[in-house]
């Protein structure tokens, strides 16, 4: 090796599988707070969306008469089914209180109005007015766990 | 159909959306029933789709859903490849999903609706 | 900014630089650590050229003016997207600085990568004031006239420097090319909003279309690493509010 040279390593193989590529946009820099939000925006979408997809299917099963409904209904009333239908208000809550946020910030000025790029520059799109939004929907998101916990589980306040 | 129509139709189903899940939920869990176990009861369920505000309201939520969610579907899937062809594909499978979705649907909501 | 005290920063500082030459066939992709002597005021644009000169003379990187406007450094360093040149080792608050080619675009070399995609993109949107009475040979009678507010309205994203950090940091330009990008949306609505220009008509097909400006998903991350203030996530929501508004008939 030259001088000056401290060590060469080897670069790990980087699989570029569509799992692979959502994944490492999640999680490479520069972290900050909306990209996270879409990430989580967009499993909670995916997630619904899989959800409905089988809830259309299931609650079909109505017009098949009390025994099929009730019969379906005893297997999917069980806690794991629970934590299942827990997630899906949880995950409902953030992506429609984060979606208000990205429908607020695409129609209205919240998102900023363009100014002179005096330094240091402010960077309006990524501003405290709709970051308080993404927290409020991480609030509402952890009241409906709450919420959800107690109507799923049927308990009693 | 131009992107921005597509978009401004979204801007439409999201509202109702909202508001329709919202009630869903509501209803399934304290609204007009008594814990979420009754809300799971036959009759309660079926009430709900004879009753014709109730049904509508199971409508509108099935259309909003579907649409909304299989937008989502197709903007996540655009972005994986480019060209006319993928954009086709893409768009057959999303209006297939649709029709499957909307069609099982609407034949619960009627069929239900209607008596059996 | 986390500048550290002359004490904190070591005398030598750990180099650490992709190394690939895809045009060999032998060449395998490599971190190679250099250690470089620290000096106030040291960016890492300085110390990959002093590498280059007392180590290394193959380090394939490019700049130009190296004071943060010809846009020619860009590298992710220490996995963000910067420009090396406005980058001071100093900030970093790491012993070891690493340096890589720009995510979403080819490696031509080292931490140089390839831009034709990302000017084609660019082209697509006509980036240029388009006059309905324009060819290159109109005869010009006057200048064309705008208030202050008027070119308030987009200048700060003539701003753009074309350095590639945004669409480097775009997770949606990160899962696959057929997205215009920050870039050249922003500078989209930058010719938009311009009231000397006439070219709505040429470029609405382009920014409404499925990869373009409603593909954006507001990560924001490309307003979080440009480096000239010109908040590419601003314009491109500005620019959806345009289209829709044009849409429904308005202007």
């Amino acid at each position: 090796m030259a001088e000056g040279v401290v060590s060469v390593e080897k670069t790990r193989e980087r699989k570029d599988n569509l799992v692979s590529k959502q994944w490492r946009w999640a999680l490479r820099r520069p972290m900050n707070l909306e990209k996270l939000a879409l990430l989580v925006q967009r499993v909670s979408g995916v997630g619904l969306l899989l959800y409905f997809f089988f809830h259309i299917f299931v609650t079909g099963s109505i017009t098949s008469g009390e025994q099929a409904w009730s019969g379906l209904m005893g297997i999917l009333f069980n806690p794991v089914a629970h934590i299942g239908e827990l997630l899906v208000v949880v995950g409902a809550t953030f992506h429609g209180v984060n979606g208000i946020r990205v429908m607020v910030l695409e129609l209205t000025s919240l998102v900023g109005r363009p100014l002179r790029p005096d330094y240091p520059y402010k960077t309006q799109s990524l501003g405290k007015g709709q970051q308080t939004i993404l927290y409020t929907a991480v609030i509402m998101a952890s009241l409906s766990t709450i919420a959800g916990i107690v109507i799923l589980w049927g308990l009693s306040l | 159909m131009k992107e921005s129509t597509l978009q401004l139709v979204n801007y439409l189903v999201i509202i109702a959306l909202l508001v329709t899940l919202a009630l869903h939920l509501a209803m399934q869990g304290f609204l007009g029933v008594s814990g979420y176990e009754n809300a799971l009861e036959y009759n309660t369920a079926l009430a709900r789709y004879r009753e014709p505000l109730s049904a509508s309201l199971l409508t509108v939520l099935l259309v909003a859903a579907t649409y909304h969610g299989l937008f989502g579907l197709r903007n996540i899937l655009l972005e994986v490849r480019s060209g006319p062809r993928w954009n086709a594909l893409v768009t057959g499978c999303v209006l297939v999903l649709a029709i499957a979705m909307l069609g099982w649907g609407f034949r619960t909501i009627v069929v239900a609706f209607g008596g059996f | 900014m986390q500048i550290q005290t002359e004490a904190a920063v070591p005398k030598t500082i750990r180099l650490r630089v992709y190394r690939h030459n895809p045009n060999l066939p032998a060449d395998e992709p490599r971190m190679v650590t250099y250690a470089v002597p620290y000096k106030k005021g040291l960016t890492v644009l300085d110390a990959l050229l002093w590498a280059k000169e007392h180590i290394d003379p193959g380090l394939a990187f490019r700049y130009s003016c190296r004071m943060g406007i010809c846009g020619s450094c860009g590298m992710l360093v220490n996995g963000k997207p910067s420009l090396g040149c406005e980058t001071q080792v100093a900030e970093l608050g790491t012993e070891v600085v690493e340096v890589a080619p720009l995510t979403n675009y080819p490696v031509v070399r080292d931490v140089a990568t390839d831009f034709t995609d990302f000017f084609s993109h660019h082209n697509r949107v006509k980036p240029y004031l388009i006059r309905k009475d324009n060819g290159d040979f109109t005869h010009v009678e006057k200048e064309l006239l705008q208030t202050e507010e008027q070119m308030l309205e987009y200048y700060q994203f003539a701003m753009c420097i074309m350095c590639g950090l945004c669409d480097s940091a775009c997770p949606i330009v990160g899962m696959g090319r057929a997205y215009l990008g920050p870039q050249d949306l922003a500078q989209a609505y930058r010719f938009t909003a311009d009231t000397r220009d006439q070219g709505w008509s040429d470029r609405a097909d382009v920014v409404d279309s499925p990869h373009g400006c409603f593909r954006c998903e507001l990560a924001g991350s490309c307003s979080a690493v440009c480096p000239k203030g010109v908040d590419p996530a601003l314009g491109i929501q500005l620019l959806k509010r345009v289209v829709m508004r044009r849409r429904l008939g308005g202007k």
